[in-house]
């Protein structure tokens, strides 16, 4: 069967410009350099990384907020890299986003039921007595209480008004939600409430996802694939279980171990910084610009195993023995010595 | 580790002023702590109402010490930060209690007697280093401006301090750097900027503020290994402000969670980590993910909202989503406010109504 989505050399250079007036292009930031991955239908991808990867910019090129540089992006069969404003239409009740800002993210001027109904409304999705009933059944599908329909979002909590956007992007009954860390916003106590949430819809509906985070533990919580982002590059994707406990490639090794995590071999009398038990792998600098990004692996500046071959040649996303479908983009891929 | 300021107090009475409590794991600790606060609240009077961001927090601070101060937004955890070195606005908080450092009540100092701690013997570290900067001065200018008035130390000597300090938290090339902007450095860089410039003043005390909550993990955890390095080697206390349970196991001695601006649980982080005795601290160890639980198992959240610090609930502010309140019994969560008190040892403090060791009786700890 074929992917809902399947992306394809997928690219987006942001044009940097210096001078006021007569502006000429000095560079580019490639935000996404070439990126290729499929979600099938029902399926959860969870696309990880650090800030500056193209996590983001990745999300809204495949709900076209962006229009890419170059690739493709095929949902359902159909080319939308290039779509028009036209295009595009029927296809927006198909694909809907959840948001990380959940203050900045609904109209404070607009009660819950009219957030909730706006995607229906300018779809033409329904009467509005219809659209008022589903609006209704929403509510009470995130959690929340049908009595609050006529309230505005000031009027309720951060992780409520995640729910809220939840509500809206499931109003339309879409097919694939890209979400775009949609919890990283919100307390602890509130985010596990979230996450299962999500977790449940999208088994339950049988919705395709994609899941943007920073987060690893909470990735790993909704997906099923996970896809790791450095600098514009997918360095590695697997399926959850491979990619948590078997991954190849030195950054997903390095993010893993980076995760501050309460530590289970923690006994009384401990060195504070020592972290029983884990072995550590501590990256040192930061992560390059990705106005010049370094040649061949873009990984390599940071990385513990780099040779010459690394600043020489770009390593390709390819299979790597094991798991089905784990590629990773590596010219020393191996497994942590345990 | 954290005693009680009761038992700062008592020992203010032996002159020797070494613990005979035995208790310290042999160390020749001073018993009178360095930071000592009690009963410290703060109120803001809003348009709404009077918020309590804190209420009625007492905790110390021992020096070579690393206290993690945790809780979720609205905690308090960070106006009790700001509270310590008197950096709320005056005319909309309104302050009270005892901010006890080394001797003195820093909350009865005025403005001009606080100047004198800020950034020498008390310096703090702010979540965002962007904001935290001048963009328009130079990492020298930043670095020598407070120290060179403080100390009358010369332009060179002073730069030469700075350098060392970049170079004593790992930034490269501080010669060159020192001269530079902070737009010049990234997110990792600057934060360590930042710690330079507290450092420049040999601070006894560091209170930081989620200093690693804007880095990405991998600049994280380098951020969390310098700080908990410079805290070991220098004496320093440490008086970390965090919503993050993983960074407190990776770097604090002891804990103080903190809810709708009291101190619920306090101890030592190891062993309230392992062991919780109040219903929020297991509660949030139990909603955090981690890449060794059961990815197929769901979350286990705390029910319901965090409360409205304009109309905090009576009795226990956490009471509405605590899962543990019919084993109290009656309506005793709901009506009387639990006392901060100790659990046996003095050292580990609690506010709940339920016996000492029912949670743990309940399932063991809650590390899986």
């Amino acid at each position: 069967m074929n992917p809902l989505l399947e992306v394809s050399g997928l690219a987006k250079h942001f044009p940097v410009r210096r001078g006021a007036v007569l502006a000429r292009r000095v560079g580019a930031v490639k935000a996404v350099d070439g990126i290729g991955f499929t979600v099938a239908r029902g399926e959860s991808l969870g696309l990880v990384g650090e800030s500056g990867c193209g996590k983001s910019t990745t999300g809204r090129l495949i709900t076209r907020l962006l229009e890419p540089t170059a690739g493709a992006i095929r949902y359902d069969g159909q080319d939308i890299a290039h779509a028009g404003r036209r295009e595009l239409m029927p296809l927006r009740g198909r694909i809907q986003m959840v948001f990380q800002d959940p203050y900045s993210s609904l109209n404070p001027r607009h009660t819950v039921g009219e957030i909730i109904a706006a995607p229906m409304a300018s779809l033409g999705i329904g009467s509005r007595t219809g659209r008022r009933d589903r609006v209704l059944e929403l509510l009470e599908t995130v959690g929340l209480d049908a009595a609050h329909v006529h309230r505005y979002p000031h009027e309720f909590s951060g992780g409520q008004r995640q729910r809220i956007g939840v509500a809206r992007a499931l109003a339309t009954e879409p097919e694939l939600i890209v979400a775009d860390e949609p919890v990283s916003a919100l307390d602890v106590s509130i985010q596990a409430q979230i996450v299962n949430m999500l977790r449940r819809l999208q088994r339950e509906l049988g919705i395709a996802m994609l899941f943007i985070a920073h987060d690893l533990a909470v990735v790993r919580q909704v997906s099923h694939r996970v896809a790791v982002m450095y600098l514009g590059r997918i360095v590695e994707i697997a399926d959850r279980d491979t990619l948590y406990e078997r991954s190849q490639h030195p950054y997903t090794q390095a993010l893993l171990s980076a995760v501050p995590e309460v530590d289970a071999g923690i006994g009384i009398g401990r060195e504070p910084g020592r972290g029983a038990g884990r072995e550590r792998i501590r990256l040192v600098g930061d992560v390059p610009s990705p106005l010049n990004p370094p040649s061949g692996c873009r990984f390599r500046t940071r990385c513990p195993k780099a040779a010459e071959v690394c600043a020489a040649q770009e390593p390709p996303l390819v299979p790597i023995g094991g798991a089905d479908g784990h590629l990773t983009a590596c010219h020393f891929p191996a497994l942590l010595p345990v | 580790m954290v005693t009680s300021v009761y038992d700062g107090y008592d020992s203010d009475n032996s002159d020797n002023g070494y613990d005979n409590t035995g208790s310290h794991e042999g160390e020749e600790a001073t018993v009178r702590p360095l930071l000592a606060v009690e009963d410290l609240a703060v109120r803001f009077d809003t348009e709404g109402g009077t918020v309590q961001a804190v209420n009625g927090l007492s905790f110390s601070l021992r020096r070579g010490r690393t206290l993690a101060v945790v809780g979720e937004s609205g905690s308090g955890k960070s106006a009790t930060g700001l509270a310590i070195l008197g950096l709320h606005d005056r005319r909309r908080a309104r302050i009270s209690g005892r901010v006890e450092f080394d001797g003195v009540d820093l909350a009865g100092l005025q403005e001009r007697g606080l100047a004198a701690y800020r950034g020498s013997r008390i310096a703090m570290v702010f979540q965002d280093a962007l904001t935290a900067l001048s963009p328009y001065h130079t990492i020298e200018r930043q670095l020598t401006d407070a120290y060179r008035r403080r100390t009358g130390a010369s332009r060179r000597a002073a730069r030469t301090r700075a350098v060392e300090m970049l170079a004593r938290v790992g930034i490269p090339d501080p010669v060159r750097r020192v001269a530079e902007y902070p737009h010049e450095f990234s997110g990792g860089m600057r934060q360590r900027v930042m710690i330079a410039m507290a450092l420049m003043g040999e601070p006894d005390l560091v209170i930081a503020d989620e200093p690693t909550t804007a880095l990405d993990v991998t600049v994280q955890a380098q951020i969390l290994d310098l700080l908990a390095g410079l805290q070991a080697e220098s004496d320093l206390a440490l008086l970390l402000i965090t919503h993050d349970l993983g960074v407190v196991s990776g770097v604090a001695h002891d804990m103080l969670v903190m809810y709708a601006g009291r101190g619920v649980e306090q101890g030592p982080a190891a062993e309230v980590l392992a062991a919780p005795e109040h219903p929020y601290t297991r509660g949030l160890l139990r909603s955090v993910p981690t890449l060794h639980g059961d990815p197929d198992a769901d979350l286990t959240p705390i029910a319901g909202s965090p409360p409205d610090l304009l109309d905090p609930p009576p009795g226990c502010a956490f009471h509405p989503r605590c899962d543990q309140r019919e084993r109290v019994g009656g309506d005793r969560c709901a009506t009387e406010v639990p006392a901060f008190v100790p659990l046996g040892d003095p050292e580990r403090m609690r506010a709940c109504h339920l016996p000492s060791g029912a949670l743990e009786a309940l399932e063991g700890s809650v590390i899986r």
